[in-house]
C-alpha cells in the first residue's frame, strides 16, 4: 500500500476510542507479561529481564541478548514509554 | 492495588539485626496483596531530589498495615534513613503493593522450595508466613544462607515455625560464623542439592538474594535437572 495514500471514508473501521475497554485490561500487573525480544526473538516474563535504574530513565534489557526492550522515563507530569525492542507482549487474562 | 503514590504512616518499628529494621506501615485505606510482592518507597529531599527504592513486603497485617524489613547499605541513599532516622509517626510516600511474578499463594500448590541469601529472605518469609497462616498441607522448605547467627532475620519466629509445622523444613547455612555444632563456609552446590526437593518432585522454586547468589544457585539447580520455568528469581542488586 502506498503510505502517502489519503484516507477515504469506509465502513470497516470505528474510532480508536472503542479500544478503551480492551486496553483497560493492560492495567493488570504487566511484569508477568511474556515479552518477545525484537532483537533475538527470545521470550520470557518482563519480571525476569534485566532492569537498569542508573540511567536517567529505567532501561529494561533482554536477558538473552541484552538488547534494550523498553525505556521508561518519569518526567513528573508525564511518563514516556518507548518499546522499540519489544516484538510482542502476551498478557494472561484469567 | 493503588497505582498512584499515597501516604502511609510508620505505626511501629523494631530492630531485626544490628543493621536491619522492620518497619510497619499504616495505609489510609485497606491494603491487600500476595506474598512476594513489594512496595516502592519514595523519599524527597528539601531541594526536591527524589529517590525511589523497592522493598519486599515481609508481613501482611490486615486490614490497613504491612511490614517491610530494610537492611542498611553502606553506600545507600535511602536505607540509612529508613533504618536509622525514620521514626514512628512519620509519613512515607508509598506505591503498591506491586508485582505479580515473584509471588506465591497457598493455591499455587507445591512443593514449595525457598532459597534465601541474606536479606533476600524477606519476600520468602512472607511466603512462609502465608503458608503457615493458611495451614497449607503443601510441603515447604527454606534454605537460608546467612553470614552469622547475629545477621539472621526473624530467627525466633523461624524456629517456632520449624518446630511446630511438620510441613516445613528449615536449613540454615552459615557463611562466616556458625553457632556451636554447625560449621561455617561458602554455600556449595552439594549443600543446595541436599536441601532442595529433588527435580522429580517438581517443586516451585523461589530464590532471592544478591545477583551473585541468585546466579550461582539457579545455575546449580538447572544443572541438577530442575525445569528453568519452575525457578523464579529476584535479585535485590548489589
Amino acid at each position: 500500500m502506498d503510505s502517502t495514500q489519503e484516507y477515504s471514508p469506509d465502513q470497516e473501521h470505528v474510532d480508536g476510542n472503542a479500544l478503551a475497554g480492551a486496553l483497560d485490561q493492560f492495567v493488570a500487573d504487566l511484569t508477568s507479561a511474556d515479552c518477545m525480544c525484537a532483537g533475538c526473538g527470545t521470550s520470557g516474563p518482563l519480571a525476569a529481564a534485566l532492569l537498569y535504574r542508573q540511567a536517567p530513565g529505567m532501561v529494561l534489557r533482554c536477558p538473552s541478548c541484552t538488547a534494550v526492550l523498553l525505556c521508561l522515563t518519569d518526567q513528573g507530569d508525564r511518563q514516556i514509554l518507548t518499546v522499540d525492542g519489544v516484538r510482542r507482549l502476551v498478557i494472561s487474562t484469567p | 492495588m493503588r497505582r498512584t503514590w499515597q501516604t502511609a504512616q510508620v505505626s511501629a518499628a523494631r530492630p531485626e539485626t544490628a543493621d536491619a529494621r522492620t518497619i510497619r506501615l499504616r495505609f489510609p485505606e485497606p491494603v491487600t496483596g500476595t506474598a512476594g510482592q513489594h512496595v516502592d518507597l519514595r523519599l524527597t529531599a528539601e531541594d526536591g531530589y527524589q529517590a525511589v527504592r523497592s522493598y519486599s513486603v515481609a508481613a501482611w497485617v490486615p486490614p490497613y498495615e504491612l511490614e517491610v524489613t530494610v537492611e542498611e547499605l553502606d553506600d545507600g541513599e535511602v536505607s540509612p534513613f529508613l533504618v536509622g532516622v525514620l521514626a514512628v509517626g512519620d509519613d512515607l510516600e508509598v506505591r503498591g503493593p506491586v508485582g505479580g511474578w515473584f509471588t506465591w499463594t497457598p493455591d499455587n500448590g507445591g512443593p514449595l522450595q525457598l532459597i534465601a541469601g541474606g536479606s533476600g529472605v524477606v519476600p520468602l518469609m512472607a511466603m512462609l508466613r502465608s503458608h503457615s497462616e493458611s495451614r497449607s498441607a503443601v510441603p515447604a522448605r527454606l534454605l537460608y544462607s546467612v553470614r552469622s547467627p547475629a545477621s539472621m532475620f526473624y530467627g525466633g519466629e523461624l524456629a517456632v515455625i520449624g518446630q511446630e509445622n511438620s510441613q516445613v523444613r528449615l536449613d540454615i547455612a552459615y557463611s562466616r560464623e556458625a553457632p556451636e555444632g554447625a560449621t561455617a563456609g561458602r554455600l556449595t552446590h552439594e549443600a543446595v542439592t541436599a536441601s532442595c526437593f529433588p527435580p522429580e518432585d517438581a517443586p516451585a522454586i523461589y530464590i532471592c538474594g544478591s545477583t551473585g547468589f541468585v546466579e550461582a544457585v539457579s545455575s546449580w539447580l538447572v544443572e541438577d535437572g530442575h525445569e528453568p520455568a519452575r525457578i523464579r528469581t529476584e535479585r535485590y542488586g548489589g
